[in-house]
């Protein structure tokens, strides 16, 4: 395998600031090694499989189609919430319709969107971005943890904690909404360390 | 301590010293161990940018020979992250060596 070919394999979907940074990094270390006489084979050989170093930079910057996304104001938070609140809303509703009045069946979404409201006035003049990571970590926990608030209220109040280690799920949606927490945290990392060095503006 | 934990402190250790350029760490880390450790250099890389996106660690590019060379050096905060990481270690070694009979 030649240099440039295991260069393109290991930097291969990497924003364009990151690859000529690292492709400048590995080909002085490949010169100095070839000076150095310490490696007559090819650069598999010295730097390894160019997978397993594409698989740890992809973990440390995005690809220019996420960073484009991310740019464009968009969060996997978003997502999360989306997809959180649409699907835990339509499994606990009904439920707790039935043992709840009307009103406080209400009122924790009312809750919920009333902190949406507030978060997104508090944040109206940050920049897009950061807009969007602090809305996020706002609104990623409790689209989790207001439906299972609201099926813990609709329990007898002697049970709601035998009720929860019994029932299990609502253990399984905070953890859920703890693993998104978590998963959109890694990609907000990876999103600045790229933003760092592509030095792309964020409107 | 996995593979990567261990990359990580071995880099810090090692520009410790002085700044250096990814090749001299790599070759630093072959030599102070006698070549018990050495990693696929291609790693080294990711690590690197990784601990700098930490700010433990910073760069700069310079000309070394009429060649342009990144080059590393730790920051305060990485002082500190080394210096807890060898405390750490110290630690370890201490109480496998109790365990294994084995006098430091």
């Amino acid at each position: 395998m030649t240099l440039e070919r295991w260069l393109a394999e290991a930097t291969q979907g990497l924003p364009a600031a990151a690859r000529l940074r690292l492709e400048s990094e590995y080909r002085a270390h490949w010169e100095a090694s070839r000076c150095d006489a310490e490696h007559g084979s090819g650069p598999d050989e010295l730097f390894g499989p160019p997978q397993t170093v594409r698989l740890a930079l992809r973990g440390l910057y995005l690809s220019p189609r996420q960073l484009e996304w991310r740019l464009g104001g968009f969060s996997p938070g978003m997502l999360v919430n989306l997809l959180g609140v649409g699907a835990v809303f339509a499994l606990t509703l009904g439920p707790a319709l039935a043992r709840l009045p009307f009103w406080t069946v209400l009122a924790l979404p009312a809750l919920g969107a009333t902190l949406f409201g507030l978060a997104s006035l508090a944040t109206w003049r940050l920049e897009r971005v950061q807009r969007s990571f602090v809305m996020d970590v706002v609104c990623v926990p409790l689209s989790f943890a207001l439906p299972t608030l609201l099926v813990l209220a609709s329990w007898p109040e002697g049970q709601r904690l035998g009720g929860l280690l019994a029932s299990g799920w609502p253990l399984v949606l905070l953890g859920a909404g703890v693993l998104g927490l978590g998963v959109m945290l890694r990609h907000e990392a990876r999103f600045r360390r790229t933003l760092a060095l592509t030095g792309a503006a964020c409107g | 301590m996995n593979t990567k934990q261990q990359l990580r402190m071995l880099i810090l250790g090692v520009l410790e010293r002085q700044p250096e350029h990814g090749y001299a760490i790599a070759q630093a880390i072959k030599g102070r161990s006698e070549g018990l450790l050495s990693a696929k250099e291609g790693t080294l890389y990711p690590a690197l940018h990784a601990l700098e996106a930490e700010q433990l660690l910073e760069s700069s590019e310079v000309e070394v020979g009429g060649r342009t060379r990144r080059e590393y050096r730790l920051t305060v905060k990485g002082r500190r992250e080394l210096a807890r990481a060898q405390g750490d270690w110290q630690r370890q070694i201490r109480a496998v060596s109790a365990v294994m009979d084995v006098k430091t």
